[in-house]
């Protein structure tokens, strides 16, 4: 019986550890995740060929093709505000994107994201988990029926 | 002398000698003195044995004794049929634990690496209730969530054209 009691204890021995190494190593990942860089735009899609005034700017060509390869057929795309966050131990807080729109991110691990979007009341308006790596685009997008254009926020992960 | 001759007359004096032999050995060893030697050394030789021979006592009985000595190599092979199979089973459940073991690390390898590969599974989207929906371009790894606030849009459709428009 010592010797079955010993073959018990070297089994699950190794599976603890193998397990313990596997699982650290996720933890580790996730640990790496802590921060990550982002990069959000305010756009408007419009059939325009000129935008409303001189602070709309029209997207650079990388942004124009992301936004045409989901198949949206307005012509023209102008940005109306560009800026970039960090996270901090994983989390961005709310970041103001527009008057009637904020969102925020949560890295759950060093490929994943939590990513929240908040309307004008500052209610939540939609909660996504997905693969965010480095390079990737999230577009939060709407019509505006009134004048037949639309507002769509990028966010792209930098890094 | 042979030694042929030798044992004929080793095996007389033992009474071993078949009888169509005696006689012909009983006229050799009347002509052949070396011969009639040899027989009277081998029957004194006998004969001193016989007288001097150690006599061993039993303590015990015959079938005492007999009987003691069964019952020390009776157990012998109960036990070993016992360890054979304390031993089989050591073995199996050896090969059991061994092989459950990799199994386990094998299952933990592959949900891990399952869970890594396949994270485009678990993208999830809750809206507050809005009619929205998401679509993803592999090629430029852009996801996109569309509220719609109605007002003639064209939702992708079956026919794979996946224009938007205002």
């Amino acid at each position: 019986m010592m010797n079955l009691a010993s073959v018990f204890s070297k089994v699950w021995l190794w599976v603890s550890l193998i397990s313990g190494i596997a699982f650290g190593f996720g933890n580790t990942v996730a640990a790496a995740a802590a921060d990550a860089k982002f990069e959000v735009q305010l756009v408007w899609a419009t059939n325009d060929e000129k935008p409303p005034n001189d602070e709309y700017h029209p997207a650079d060509a990388a942004t124009r093709t992301r936004l045409e390869s989901l198949g949206l057929k307005w012509k023209n795309f102008f940005v109306v505000k560009k800026s970039e966050f960090e996270t901090k131990g994983g989390e961005s807080g709310r970041i103001t994107v527009s008057e009637k729109s904020s969102i925020s991110v949560k890295l759950l691990t060093a490929k994943k994201a939590e990513i929240t979007f908040y309307g004008q009341q500052g209610e939540e308006c939609s909660r996504r988990v997905q693969p965010f790596k480095a390079g990737e685009v999230l577009v939060h997008g709407g019509n505006v029926p009134e004048n037949a254009t639309a507002w769509l926020i990028t966010l792209k992960r930098l890094n | 002398m042979k030694k042929e001759l030798q044992l004929k007359l080793q095996a007389y004096l033992d009474g071993e000698l078949p009888v169509g032999e005696c006689q012909s050995l009983r006229d050799l060893l009347a002509k052949d003195r070396q011969a009639r030697e040899l027989l009277t050394e081998l029957s004194q030789t006998r004969d001193l044995i016989v007288a001097h021979e150690a006599a061993i006592k039993l303590p015990e009985t015959r079938e005492f004794y007999w009987a003691k000595i069964e019952r020390a190599i009776a157990p012998e092979p109960k036990l070993q049929r016992r360890r054979a199979a304390g031993s089989s089973i050591l073995a199996w459940w050896r090969r059991l634990l061994v092989s459950a073991g990799a199994a386990a690390v094998v299952a933990i390898a592959v949900l891990l690496s399952w869970s890594h590969a396949t994270g485009d599974a678990d993208a999830i989207t809750i809206s507050d209730g809005s009619a929205s929906f998401t679509y993803h371009n592999y090629a430029t790894a852009t996801t996109l969530v569309w509220f719609d606030y109605g007002s003639g849009n064209d939702f992708p459709n079956d026919s794979g054209n996946t224009t938007l428009i205002p």
